[in-house]
């Protein structure tokens, strides 16, 4: 039931939100007073007050509600001219905040209104009302002092002794989390000096080894007693200062790993000081739900699903905003009315769920609906009458990403969007508040069945985990949220796909990507020497792709800084971090790297449906040996395709008889019919005579291959250089 | 060890402070409103002034990090102090086709104004002056549209003409690039 939550324990956020928007609307009023031409500055402050009302009302702070009401109205008089501001006005406008003020203040104490808001809610209709006549009115002699304030209550003290718990303010915490980041990052700079103390140990052994050969030589030579006896001298002093060295290093040692753990310790503590169960976020959204469903005439069920998981506070602000638009966008145009729900004969409530789950460093929140999914066909048909993309582009793409263009600026800038898609209202605004998380958002969807909107936000805000490469010559960070996989891949590994690099990976085709290349920088030349490549698998939306880097570098956990208030956005790159050296690291945008990279093959499977269904074709696979059927049958189901097995090519005439297939894979000897006599039968016949033939044999001869082209085969394959890769490029290409 | 980005400017930091006290402690010379002081620094073998009040420090330690994507004229971002600043290719930003000065005298102007901070690299530093306002002249008319839009006015100082950089004009045209 929407309404049964406890509401006490938003009160301080309640508290804490409203003075904010006192706070702007005092700023605002002062600005007006100087300047009252400054129109989005007083439209500013309606908007504050509206907010404010509006919390108010949800929290039940009756006076207040009134109080910001009335505020609002007279605030809107003013914004449509129909009264000038004066001193009068702007005194009553001050009084008004101040009660407010002290109504919070009773509020967050729980006590009873200590200001009687009744004389100034009459001021406030007065001057709206006077103000809707023609003139404004006249100044009034003097303006009334505000209301007063000297006999209320002290509101916070209540008899109920001390508290255990002190409240601090969140600006606070962000602070003391932004020093602990630092510190961290200095005591990853503490560690370093350790190894290059370590260094100098090195040096000065062999700098000593050195010397002492210098020595000895000396020594063979004969030397002057006082010599002699001043080479000891020296020697003794040296070996002391490598010992004092020495000690120095352990010492420093020691100190670096017992601050380590200190510094780990109060980064945790820090870190959970800020977190929040996602339930004091989740729950508020049970009246907008609500509004929102009787504002559009539908049934809806709120769900709320893991809401005791945590979350930095400044990620739960941050994922507020995208979570209402989300929600409004489902309730409005991915819930159907319940006259449509019915003759679809789905339950006739609606269910909107919020879910939230911890996976590793992030936490997975989820809005989902069974609503009416989004239709794929009208994003492609809208993408491309837009002019986000071209035909020829969009044909291209994979579904997963046809969808992601829901995300981009043109899409939902159209009025029309709305029905078509079923979502999609300033879901790019959507995007660019979650990336500012340092988070990722995408979609799935089923037609019918409903959309669900997936943001993968970090636990924190304060440290990020980036994966250091290099790529071009350059060190980049990649931020570990969205790696899968990092692996070296032999260049021979590499297959094309509609002339496009690519590999397979767990028999799905992932494209292949230079960094530097995509990121514009001269790329670096594949070593021949060492033809093995490094490659970052991504994964964005259920996408994947290989970016080849020159190295990987290794996992860091960095402050991730803005490029500075100059330089806003830069495509690509997100922020910078600074190294221990005190080089900076650019840290790279996932989201517009995948972006960028338009015309991407699908990879053979696609994960949803539809496409699955074109894509299992069924494959004859014709082997006497058993071994051989199962590799291949492997191979070719992991690819997507579904296999049917033959003996030899009496079976295999027998099989395809029954059922149409539209590839064959056949060896060549074989019992009763062999694979040369298999292809040519089946490439004689009207009914089989298009279904590509694939030979793979162990006869590598260049005559069994002429024969086998000459009964007609479409490609002949020797075991010896066969490769998984290769088979399925080429089934690809035969059939693709 | 190797800190790489020491602030190495200090020194011209002290001269700049040092010229400004000596304004300072004229005062009759300060109180004057029509001067201007101006920083002069050349780019290729053009000598251009900035008003020195928007100048915050000048960097000696070059090492730009290079940003794949970003405008030409934007040289990258630079470690100052733990802050990232982004540095701008002054040459490149007024359009000039320069050839490249000296390596060793290049240096990194870090200024502030109207809530933005940024590095301009220029080839030198010829030193710090003081105009009178009367002195300063339109533009030339011969000039490009674009050139003007970069120059506030010219003076003449030495026989030579200087023109004054709009750095306001210059970054914010960038802004949007």
């Amino acid at each position: 039931m929407p309404d049964d939550f406890d509401y006490s324990v938003f009160i301080n956020q309640f508290v804490d939100e409203s003075r904010d928007h006192l706070k702007r609307l005092n700023n605002g009023l002062l600005e007006l007073e100087e300047d009252p031409g400054k129109e989005e500055v007083l439209a500013d402050i309606v908007r504050e007050a509206h907010t404010l009302k509006g919390a108010a009302r949800m929290m039940g702070a009756e006076e207040i509600a009134t109080v910001s009401h009335k505020l609002e109205d007279l605030l809107s008089v003013l914004k449509e001219k129909r009264l000038k501001l004066n001193t009068q006005v702007a005194d009553v406008l001050f009084e008004s905040f101040d009660s407010v003020d002290s109504l919070l203040k009773d509020f967050a104490g729980q006590n009873e209104p200590s200001v009687d808001i009744s004389g100034l809610v009459k001021k406030l209709e007065d001057l709206a009302n006077g103000g809707s006549g023609k003139a404004p009115q006249p100044e009034k002699k003097k303006p009334q002092k505000p209301a007063p304030k000297k006999e209320q209550p002290k509101a916070t003290v209540s008899g109920e002794g001390p508290e255990d718990t002190i409240r601090v303010s969140s600006v606070k915490l962000d602070k003391l989390a932004n020093l602990v980041s630092e510190m961290v990052v200095n005591r990853i700079k503490m560690s370093d000096r350790e190894k290059e103390i370590k260094e100098l140990i090195e040096l000065s052994k062999q700098r000593a080894k050195f010397w002492r050969k210098f020595k000895d030589d000396m020594q063979k030579q004969g030397l002057a007693p006082d010599i002699e006896s001043g080479l000891a001298m020296i020697e003794s002093s040296r070996a002391d200062l490598d010992k004092q060295l020495y000690m120095l290093f352990r010492r420093w040692r020691e100190d670096v790993s017992s601050m380590e753990f200190t510094v780990s310790q109060l980064k945790q503590e820090v870190l959970e000081a800020r977190m929040l169960p996602v339930s004091t976020l989740f729950a508020t959204y049970h009246r907008p739900v609500r509004d929102l469903a009787k504002q559009f005439g539908k049934e809806v069920d709120l769900v709320i699903e893991g809401g005791d998981t945590e979350l930095d506070k400044m990620v739960i602000e941050g994922i507020h905003d995208p979570l209402i638009h989300i929600i409004r966008n489902a309730v409005d145009h991915g819930i159907e009315m319940p006259g449509e729900r019915k003759r679809l004969d789905k339950p006739h409530l609606a269910k909107l769920t919020l879910k939230a789950y911890q996976e590793g460093e992030h936490v997975i929140i989820e809005v989902s609906d069974d609503g009416a999914g989004i239709d794929i066909e009208k994003v492609r048909q809208k993408a491309v009458s837009s002019g986000l993309i071209t035909k020829k582009e969009i044909e291209q793409m994979n579904d997963i990403n046809i969808l992601q263009l829901v995300f981009k600026p043109g899409f939902s800038t159209s009025e029309k969007l709305t029905e078509i898609s079923g979502r999609g209202v300033g879901m790019d605004v959507v995007k660019d508040k979650v990336e500012e998380l340092k988070g990722i958002v995408y979609l799935r969807t089923e037609k019918g069945k409903g959309t669900a909107v997936i943001m993968q936000v970090p636990l924190t805000m304060a440290l990020s985990r980036v994966l250091f490469v290099k790529a071009a010559g350059q060190m980049f960070g990649v931020p570990t949220t969205s790696v899968e996989q990092i692996l070296r891949i032999k260049a021979h590994d590499i297959t094309t796909i509609e002339g496009k690099e690519a590999f397979i990976l767990r028999g799905h085709g992932v494209p292949l990507i230079r960094l530097g290349g995509i990121l514009g920088l001269k790329d670096t030349l594949l070593n021949f020497e060492d033809p093995t490549l490094s490659v970052v698998v991504i994964n964005l939306a259920e996408n994947r792709i290989g970016f080849v880097v020159d190295e990987v570098a290794g996992e860091h956990e960095v402050v991730i800084k803005t490029l500075g208030n100059y330089l806003k956005k830069v495509e690509k790159i997100s922020g910078a971090s600074i190294l221990s050296s005190g080089d900076i690291v650019l840290i790279l945008n996932v989201t517009d790297l995948v972006a960028s990279i338009r015309g991407m093959k699908s990879p053979p499977v696609a994960e949803t449906g539809p496409v699955q269904e074109e894509i299992s074709l069924p494959i004859l696979v014709v082997d006497d040996s058993l071994t051989a059927r199962e590799v291949e049958k492997n191979i070719l189901s992991s690819a997507g395709y579904k296999v049917d097995e033959a003996i030899d090519g009496v079976d295999a005439l027998e099989k395809m008889g029954k059922k149409q297939y539209s590839l064959v894979v056949a060896d060549i000897q074989m019992p009763r019919m062999d694979g040369f006599d298999l292809t040519r039968r089946i490439k004689k016949s009207e009914k089989y005579k298009d279904t590509p033939v694939v030979i793979v044999t162990t006869l590598e001869k260049e005559e069994d291959k002429k024969h086998g082209y000459e009964v007609g085969a479409d490609a002949y394959i020797v075991k010896k250089a066969f490769d998984q890769a290769y088979l399925l490029k080429v089934i690809d290409q035969l059939i693709g | 060890m190797n800190q790489k980005n020491r602030i190495a400017g200090e020194n011209e930091m002290q001269e700049i402070l040092h010229e400004r006290s000596i304004a300072l402690s004229r005062p009759e010379k300060k109180k004057r409103p029509d001067t201007v002081q101006c920083l002069l620094v050349t780019l290729g073998v053009e000598e251009y002034a900035l008003k020195l009040d928007a100048v915050v420090e000048i960097i000696k330690e070059i090492n730009v990090t290079h940003i794949p994507g970003s405008p030409d004229f934007i040289e990258g971002v630079m470690n100052l102090r733990g802050e990232i600043l982004s540095v701008v290719d002054l040459a490149k930003a007024i359009a000039l086709t320069v050839t490249a000065g000296s390596k060793k005298d290049r240096r990194i102007i870090k200024i502030h104004m109207k809530g933005i901070d940024a590095g301009l690299l220029v080839d030198g530093i010829s030193g710090i002056y003081e105009f009178t306002l009367d002195t300063i002249e339109p533009p030339l008319l011969t000039m490009k549209k674009t050139d003007v839009e970069h120059l506030e006015g010219e003076i003449k100082t030495e026989g030579k003409l200087i023109g004054i950089l709009d750095l306001t004009n210059i970054l914010r045209m960038r802004d949007d690039a």
